[in-house]
C-alpha cells in the first residue's frame, strides 16, 4: 500500500484523536467525575419512562421549570408523559398544573392514598448547591429540606427522583419500571450538581453602581427594614452566623407561603393538599433558597405562588408571613415585623436584579473562556458552554430589562446576546465572535459593579 | 442584635431537635442493600435467626457475626418483592420469620441498639 494511500486513514485516525471528548491534557478526576455526572444529568433515564434529570432541571432556563419555557416544550418531550402514558394517566402529574404553574406532583408524605395524598411543588433550581447544602443538622435537599432518602444527602437524591419521577408505572418496582442509580452514578451525578452556578458565596456590600440598588442592599441587609440578610446571608440561602451561631448553615423555616389568600393554581379549581413541608408529618417548614439566583428563577416559593421578584420581596410584608411562626419570630426578636414601602420592594429587587446580573455575567464569562481554552477539536454534544453562556447573557439582559436597570449596559448584553446567539448557529462557534461577545460583557459588568 | 440572637437562637435549638432529614417515602422501593449512604454503613444484613416477639428482640446472623437488636419504637417494616418483580409493600412484625432475608437500620448508628426501619425479603408472592 502506497503512503498516499495511508493519508485519508492517518487523517482520520488524527482527527478521532482530537474528536469531542479527547483533551490534551488528561483531566483531573474531579473533572472526569463532573462529566460523566453531567452526561447522566442530560441524557440517562434509569430505564424508566424516558424522562432525564435535565427534564425537569433544564440548563438552559437555570435548571428550573416557569409555564413559559414548558410553553416551548415539544409535545413528546417525556416531562409531559402523564399526557400520552395510560399507565401514568392518574395520579402520577396533574398535566393541568404543570402546563398552567410549573408544579410537579410529589407524594413527600407517602404513596398509600395517591388520589388524596401528594404535594405539588415548583422545581427548585440546582445552582450554588455547594454553598446550600449544608446545615448543621444535616444536609439539605429540596423544598423542605428532606427531599433525599437513604442518608438524606444530595448524593442520594437522585435515587429518590428516580423513583418518584421517572417510573413507567405506579407499581415503581425496580428494575421493571425503573433501575436506581449505581454508587458510581451518583458520586458523579453529585459532582456535577455541586459544580453548577456558582461556587462560592458574595460578600456583601457590593460596590454597585445604580443608586437604587445599592439602597435596595442597605434595606436588604437593615435590621430595622428589610431583614432580609438573617435568614439570607450574602443574599444566599444560609442563616446569618452573627444570629444564628457560627454553621447554622441552610435552615428551615415556616413563612406562611401555605396561608397566603388567592394563589392562582388553588383559584384553578384543582385539587392541590397543603404542603405540610418538613418530614412525615410535616412540621410546616421549608428551606430557605438563595436569593442571587432569585431573578431569573421565577416563580417563588415552593408552590409557585408568586410570578414577580417583587411581588415575592412583598410578600414578606403580608399578613401570611407576618402572622406566620417565622414572622412573630422577627417581631419578637426586632420588636416590629417587616413593613416595606412599594418603592423599597423595588429596591431590593432592583438590588437582587443586579446581583444575579453580575452573576449571569461572571458565570457567562467563565463558560466563554473556557470554551477558548479548549484543547479539542469541534462543538462538543454534552459540553453546552457557548449555548448556557448565551442563556446566562440572555438572562442577565432581561432581568435588568423589567425593571429598567442599567440601559447601557443592557446595550451591551443585547449586543453580547446577538454574537453569543449567531456564533451558536455555526458548527464551530466564532472564536473571534466570542471574544466580542465577551468584550460587551464585560464593559456590562463594569456598569453593574465597580471592579473589586 | 443580642436580644436578637437569643431570640433565634431558642428557635434553632428547637428546630435542631428535627434532626432527622431524609424522606422514607421512596424507601419503601428501594431493594434491600441498596439504600444510598446507609446500606452497609448504618444497617446489618442477614437472616434472621432467631426471633422472641414476647422480649421484642431478634437476631439476625450476619457475615460479622450475630447480632441481637431490640425490635422497640415501631419500626417500620417493609416487604421486599423486587426480586419477584412485584411491587414491595409495608409489612407487620409477624411478616418476620426465622431463616428470612432481612436488612436493618438502626436509629441511632452509634448505639446500635433500636432500630428504625427493617426490609424483609419475600421469596413468595403471597
Amino acid at each position: 500500500m502506497q503512503v498516499k494511500n495511508l493519508l485519508p486513514l492517518v487523517s482520520v485516525v488524527m482527527f478521532l484523536g482530537c474528536a469531542p471528548n479527547s483533551y490534551v491534557g488528561k483531566p483531573s478526576p474531579q473533572e472526569a467525575l463532573v462529566t460523566k455526572g453531567r452526561l447522566l444529568f442530560f441524557n440517562e433515564t434509569f430505564n424508566g419512562n424516558g424522562r432525564v434529570c435535565a427534564s425537569c432541571h433544564p440548563d438552559v432556563n437555570n435548571t428550573v421549570l416557569d409555564p413559559s419555557f414548558i410553553a416551548t416544550t415539544g409535545l413528546t418531550d417525556p416531562l409531559f408523559v402523564a399526557e400520552s402514558n395510560p399507565q401514568l394517566g392518574s395520579n402520577f402529574e396533574n398535566p393541568r398544573l404543570m402546563r398552567g404553574f410549573g408544579l410537579i406532583l410529589e407524594n413527600l408524605d407517602g404513596f398509600e392514598d395517591p388520589p388524596n395524598k401528594f404535594t405539588q411543588r415548583g422545581i427548585p433550581h440546582t445552582l450554588g448547591l455547594s454553598s446550600s447544602v449544608k446545615s448543621k443538622d444535616g444536609p439539605r435537599t429540596g423544598w423542605s429540606g428532606d427531599g433525599a432518602p437513604g442518608d438524606g444527602s444530595l448524593r442520594s437524591f437522585a435515587t429518590g427522583a428516580v423513583i418518584q419521577h421517572f417510573t413507567k408505572s405506579m407499581n415503581r418496582i425496580p428494575e421493571v419500571d425503573f433501575r436506581l442509580p449505581t454508587d458510581e452514578e451518583l458520586d458523579a451525578l453529585e459532582a456535577f450538581q455541586l459544580a453548577l452556578g456558582r461556587q462560592k458565596e458574595l460578600q456583601l456590600p457590593l460596590p454597585l453602581k445604580d443608586k437604587t440598588a445599592l439602597r435596595g442592599q442597605e434595606i436588604f441587609n437593615d435590621l430595622t427594614t428589610g431583614k432580609c440578610f438573617a435568614c439570607h446571608d450574602n443574599a444566599g440561602a444560609n442563616a446569618n452566623p452573627g444570629i444564628f451561631g457560627a454553621g447554622a448553615g441552610n435552615l428551615n423555616f415556616n413563612t406562611g407561603v401555605e396561608d397566603l389568600p388567592d394563589q392562582a393554581a388553588d383559584l384553578s379549581g384543582e385539587l392541590i393538599p397543603p404542603d405540610d413541608g418538613f418530614g412525615r408529618p410535616g412540621d410546616g417548614t421549608f428551606n430557605t433558597p438563595s436569593l442571587v439566583e432569585a431573578a431569573d428563577t421565577a416563580p417563588f416559593f415552593h408552590n409557585n405562588s408568586i410570578k414577580t421578584l417583587e411581588g415575592a420581596i412583598a410578600f414578606y410584608n403580608g399578613d401570611s408571613f407576618t402572622n406566620s411562626p417565622a414572622g412573630e419570630l422577627i417581631i419578637g426578636a426586632t420588636g416590629s415585623g417587616i413593613n416595606l414601602d412599594a418603592s423599597q420592594v423595588d429596591a431590593v429587587a432592583a438590588f437582587l436584579r443586579v446581583i444575579n446580573a453580575v452573576e449571569n455575567i461572571t458565570e457567562s464569562l467563565e463558560l466563554l473562556d473556557r470554551y477558548l481554552g479548549r484543547k479539542f477539536l469541534g462543538k462538543h454534544p454534552y459540553d453546552r458552554l457557548t449555548i448556557v453562556a448565551a442563556s446566562d447573557t440572555e438572562d442577565a439582559r432581561m432581568v435588568l430589562a423589567e425593571a429598567n436597570l442599567h440601559p447601557l449596559a443592557i446595550t451591551n448584553l443585547t449586543r453580547a446576546s446577538d454574537m453569543l446567539q449567531d456564533a451558536n448557529a455555526e458548527k464551530n462557534p466564532d472564536k473571534k465572535l466570542i471574544k466580542s461577545a465577551m468584550n460587551e460583557l464585560t464593559l456590562a459588568k463594569n456598569a453593574l459593579i465597580q471592579s473589586q | 442584635m443580642k436580644r436578637i440572637k437569643n431570640t433565634l437562637l431558642i428557635v434553632l435549638l428547637i428546630a435542631a431537635t428535627t434532626a432527622c432529614i431524609a424522606q422514607k417515602t421512596t424507601e419503601i422501593f428501594i431493594p434491600i442493600g441498596q439504600s444510598p449512604g446507609v446500606s452497609g454503613t448504618e444497617t446489618i444484613y442477614g437472616h434472621i435467626q432467631s426471633l422472641s416477639l414476647a422480649e421484642s428482640t431478634c437476631t439476625v446472623a450476619t457475615p460479622e457475626g450475630d447480632k441481637t437488636v431490640e425490635l422497640i419504637g415501631d419500626p417500620v417494616i417493609y416487604l421486599d418483592y423486587s426480586k419477584l418483580k412485584k411491587p414491595n409493600k409495608y409489612g407487620e412484625i409477624s411478616d418476620i420469620t426465622v431463616g428470612c432475608n432481612v436488612e436493618l437500620k438502626f436509629l441511632d448508628n452509634e448505639k446500635r441498639d433500636s432500630i428504625d426501619w427493617i426490609k424483609v425479603e419475600m421469596k413468595s408472592p403471597n
